[in-house]
């Protein structure tokens, strides 16, 4: 330490006493309430922790495991008490600045021999010395419990001493914020609301803004998230959220040793970056407005003019955002372009009467409502502008595609509606999430050439949409990994009649295979995973259903599988080829249970002969003899879509499955085996395509339903093939 | 010495000091005046560093005094509504008092205390208006500043204690010069106390002088004449004031010493004369009165 730095802290010292102003009482608060919410809390964690394990047989691993999760979710980088130590900021900073609300403690700590400058550094000191005091002290003693559970490794103690950082700058970023709210107002219950405006208007915002993506892009993503800037609240839920979810479940590839800890903790340092961004601003404008506060100032609501004015403003624009994020919502099944004005004029209207209320609130006067006209035309005229921009695109959000070399890797998610890894739960010792997790997090296309011409495309159809994907093609969305570490989404919808070539180029790469077939997923598909629960395949064909337990034989098949999936599988092949049967694996432990489904082609060789190899394949002939009756529905009575073009025919399945039109419907049950026989002769799986146009493969006016014996074997539905619709079937069921 | 420049300070749209000028001398004791809203407390914050003025200068002992710590550690103010800490006896206040002026004489205090019947283990907030406000003088007596800013101190006290208290800033004056400054809206409070007085209103200053040249210069005569001749012979050439006339009593009273005054009186022939000292109240109605202000109306209310 300097001479000067040491001159300043002895000067802080000497200062110190200024602004203790014996409250301590209050913090003796602090210290029990911390106490129990660490120390207490992991006792009774640890202890129900070890019932549970104990409960469930968990094996000793996993009872560790466990344990040391205890730990990070209650001192460490997952711990969920930020709220409290933001709790604690907002009310040491109204403990220690208090007095600015009152004339005689102004008279009283102003005439006393400091500066303005120290009164601030030592209220500071004092409120932070006593935090981290009380924190420190906590800790100490809840790492001592958990050494004594034999819960802390080198990742946790890590892990706890980041956090023992991370909390001192939120509790130091919440204190100031609330300061600053505190110093620029001069009544208690006005700083309160400036305190919570303060704290909830970035994330609120986001929040808006991503909310007004959905309402006017077509291309926005479920899988975009809000951005969000200088919000402390929103920094410490993130990183907390994303720590634990990345340990929540125990797994063979978690581990809470110091490279897991660091890596999990480094991909989500930006909330840290953030906050700590947030810190130093607020602490910058302290300093500024500490400076221009004068003792006169008691008793205003908001003591600078212009600071009133931006914050009626910024209110105006934030309730009026929330009012048509509201108003969007309500209507939301039945929305159509001409609410577009209904949710314009709201807007206006919701301004006019917010700022109109400001002004009666900050002057405690129900006359003042017409006051302040110049800051509510100012606030209208931002939302005309932001509404404009979002109803023109003026950004370019639905167009946007970025220039190759800014791309790090690129996936293609799967999100349509009859995808065929879609809706596979994989929740196994906290690989939780369905195929669209798997695709993102394991598609790293980097052939950005290809990608960017059907993203493309994908986005010029998803904008000609008018909520009727179907009319026109699949559901995906692209995702961006860029360079500056930013991740990009976009709804896209590839339509039917996409370039072939483009696509089999894109979808034939090993990239796109191994990110887009869970099949590759060593996390679930591994004979140690698989052995730690009670694992069945099955395996599913037409001409029956075997099982097996043997976990090796399922590693084997999955190999098998896997090589046949890197030589077949590409856009064209599968769209042209209805599948044959599947393979499916469950697997269920104490605490989860998980099972994907994997589909095997015409051509999947290797893993047909292995299948046939141990039994598991009892071929692909439908065994029309068994079949007891089967009924066939036709829904659009009077139609022939033989007769009609794919669109006219799309046109009005579409109708009648996506819009709910009824066209009248008829059925019909057979059970003679000449015209079982004929039926199914003429059937294709309906479901069994991804990448399926069914109008282009298959009639789909008639629903065909096979006896309910073989729902096992055949879990999806059939319709004929094109062209093929039995005379007999018009005869029966269309007049 | 404290100096006041030209002072201006307003709130809003309201001026509450007005080109202030007044020269506050060490060891006198300082009467502000005025009404309510005359500007007194807000000339009393800005000499105590509490308020930063719009414009003009306030210095103590040459030195400017806003955001000055080696200032204020030689001013102690204390507001009409002194602050103490939630809780807190006299005894924390003067624990506190020490580690901020370092002169704060802790056994002095206590002495004191005894000897104004307080018990300075009792929390203060129990104390009435009266306690309160002789705790914070012994507080501000006992801080060992060279100033000492009072704001409507003497308001609230029995006139017991209110002796006891101008006695002890008497000693302390003739112990190491305090100079203390007495705001007040109240003219009898500061009579017999102080040195000097100025007077606001709304505002600014009306009149700063010496309390003893005031007096020096100004005489209250009553008196019965025993012709109206003997009246006119009298009065010639005197500066009258204000000139009372009851039956035949006549009030006069007139800017002068007292011995020309008494030498003017003797050229007529009088039935009876007294010379009367002039209450501060007095010699203000007459001085402001002079110079245009009704000073009654704000004064006697």
């Amino acid at each position: 330490m300097t001479s000067a730095n040491s001159s300043w802290v002895d000067k802080i010292k000497a200062n110190k006493n200024i602004m203790s102003n014996k409250s301590l009482w209050s913090y003796i608060l602090v210290a029990p309430v911390m106490f129990v919410t660490f120390a207490v809390y992991m006792v009774f964690m640890f202890i129900r922790s070890n019932n549970y394990g104990l409960m469930n047989e968990q094996d000793a691993a996993q009872m560790l495991y466990e344990k040391q999760f205890v730990v990070m979710e209650s001192i460490g980088l997952g711990s969920k008490f930020y709220i409290l130590f933001g709790v604690l900021g907002i009310i040491y900073a109204f403990t220690k600045f208090s007095y600015l609300f009152s004339m005689s403690k102004l008279d009283f700590y102003f005439s006393l021999p400091t500066t303005s400058a120290r009164r601030v550094q030592s209220a500071y000191m004092v409120a932070l010395t006593n935090f981290v005091g009380i924190f420190l002290g906590v800790e100490a003693v809840a790492i001592l419990i958990a050494a004594a559970f034999k819960a802390l490794s080198a990742g946790l103690m890590v892990a706890i001493l980041i956090q023992t950082v991370r909390v001192i700058v939120l509790f130091f970023t919440c204190f100031t914020i609330t300061t600053l709210a505190i110093l620029l107002c001069g009544t208690k219950l006005i700083a309160l609301i400036l305190t919570f405006v303060m704290f909830f208007f970035p994330y609120l915002i986001g929040q808006e803004f991503h909310s007004l993506n959905y309402i006017f892009y077509k291309t926005i993503s479920y899988l975009s998230e809000p951005i969000i800037f200088f919000s402390p609240y929103n920094d410490a839920r993130s990183l907390a959220d994303y720590i634990n979810s990345s340990f929540r479940f125990y797994e063979l590839t978690n581990s809470f040793d110091v490279s897991s800890v660091m890596h999990a903790y480094l991909s989500c340092i930006r909330y840290d970056i953030d906050m700590f961004v947030t810190g130093v601003a607020a602490t910058i404008l302290v300093a500024f407005v500490y400076k221009h506060r004068r003792a006169e100032h008691v008793g205003k609501t908001i003591i600078f003019r212009p600071v009133r004015w931006a914050i009626k403003v910024l209110v105006c624009i934030a309730v009026s955002l929330g009012g048509m994020t509201f108003i969007h919502t309500v209507f939301a099944s039945t929305w159509n372009r001409n609410m577009f004005i209904v949710l314009f004029a709201s807007m206006i209207v919701i301004c006019a009467f917010t700022g109109s209320l400001i002004e009666i609130c900050l002057d405690s006067d129900i006359r003042s409502f017409s006051k302040g006209k110049r800051q509510t035309f100012m606030a209208m005229a931002i939302l005309l502008l932001i509404f404009f921009i979002y109803r023109g695109d003026l950004l370019g959000y639905d167009s946007y595609v970025p220039s190759p070399s800014s791309v790090e890797s690129a996936a293609l998610v799967a999100d349509d509606f009859g995808g065929l890894y879609e809706n596979q739960d994989m929740y196994y010792y906290g690989y939780s999430g369905k195929i669209g997790n798997y695709s993102e997090r394991n598609m790293k296309i980097k052939d950005m050439d290809t990608f960017l011409q059907v993203a493309k495309k994908g986005m010029e159809t998803a904008k000609a949409c008018d909520g009727d994907y179907w009319n026109k093609g699949w559901e995906n969305i692209v995702a961006y990994n860029l360079k500056n570490g930013k991740k990009v989404y976009r709804y896209v919808v590839i339509p039917y009649d996409i370039d072939t070539e483009l696509m089999d180029k894109l979808t034939s790469s090993e990239e796109f295979i191994k990110g887009h077939v869970p099949c590759f997923s060593e996390t679930f598909f591994s004979s140690d995973s698989l052995s730690r629960g009670a694992a069945v395949m099955t395996s599913t064909f037409p001409g029956g259903e075997e099982t097996t337990t043997d976990v090796s034989l399922m590693i084997n098949i999955v190999n098998a599988y896997r090589q046949d999936v890197l030589d077949h599988y590409k856009f064209s092949y599968i769209r042209d080829n209805g599948a044959i049967g599947d393979i499916s694996i469950h697997c269920d432990t104490a605490v989860n249970s998980s099972s994907c489904w994997l589909t095997v082609f015409d051509d999947f060789d290797r893993t047909i002969d292995i299948l046939k190899e141990n039994g598991l394949f009892d071929g692909v002939d439908i065994p029309v003899d068994e079949i007891g009756h089967i009924s066939v529905s036709n829904y659009f009575m009077g139609y022939n879509f033989s007769e009609m073009s794919d669109e006219e025919a799309r046109a009005i399945y579409n109708k009648w499955y996506h819009e709910g039109r009824d066209f009248s419907s008829n059925y019909k049950t057979y059970t003679d085996k000449d015209r079982i026989k004929e039926i199914m002769e003429n059937a294709t799986y309906k479901e069994y395509v991804e990448w399926g146009d069914f109008f282009k493969n298959a009639d789909c006016q008639f629903k065909i339903d096979v006896d309910d014996r073989f729902m096992d074997a055949f879990t999806c539905q059939f319709a004929f093939k094109k062209g093929s619709v039995p005379e007999f079937i018009y005869e029966d069921l269309n007049k | 010495m404290i100096e006041l420049i030209e002072l201006n300070k307003a709130f809003d749209d309201i001026k509450a000091v007005n080109h202030v000028s007044l020269k506050i001398a060490d060891g006198e004791v300082f009467g502000l005046v005025g009404t309510n809203g005359a500007g007194k407390s807000t000339t009393l914050r800005i000499i105590a560093g509490v308020i930063k003025p719009d414009s003009g200068v306030v210095c103590v002992d040459n030195r400017p005094v806003y955001d000055n710590p080696d200032v204020k550690k030689d001013v102690f103010y204390i507001s009409d509504d002194q602050y103490f800490f939630p809780n807190s006896t006299a005894e924390d206040m003067a624990g506190f008092y020490a580690s901020v002026y370092e002169n704060f004489d802790k056994d002095k205090f206590f002495k004191m205390l005894d000897g104004f019947g307080l018990d300075k283990s009792r929390k203060i907030s129990t104390f009435s208006k009266g306690m309160k406000k002789q705790v914070s003088i012994l507080l501000g007596l006992c801080a060992g500043t060279k100033y000492l800013l009072c704001d409507e101190t003497f308001d609230g006290l029995d006139p017991v204690v209110r002796q006891g208290v101008k006695s002890l800033f008497a000693a302390e004056i003739a112990d190491r010069g305090l100079t203390p400054v007495i705001a007040s809206h109240n003219l009898r409070e500061l009579e017999d106390i102080c040195d000097h007085v100025g007077l606001l209103h709304m505002g600014g200053v009306i009149l700063s002088e010496d309390l003893s040249d005031m007096k020096f210069n100004m005489q209250k005569i009553q008196c019965v004449f025993k012709t109206e001749e003997d009246e006119q012979k009298a009065l010639e050439g005197l500066d009258v004031l204000i000139h009372d006339k009851r039956g035949r009593l006549h009030t006069i009273t007139v800017r002068g010493e007292k011995a020309e005054i008494e030498k003017a009186f003797k050229r007529g022939e009088l039935v009876f004369f007294e010379m009367i000292a002039l209450t501060l109240e007095e010699i203000f109605i007459s001085e402001t009165e002079v110079v245009g202000y009704d000073i009654r109306k704000f004064i006697m209310g």
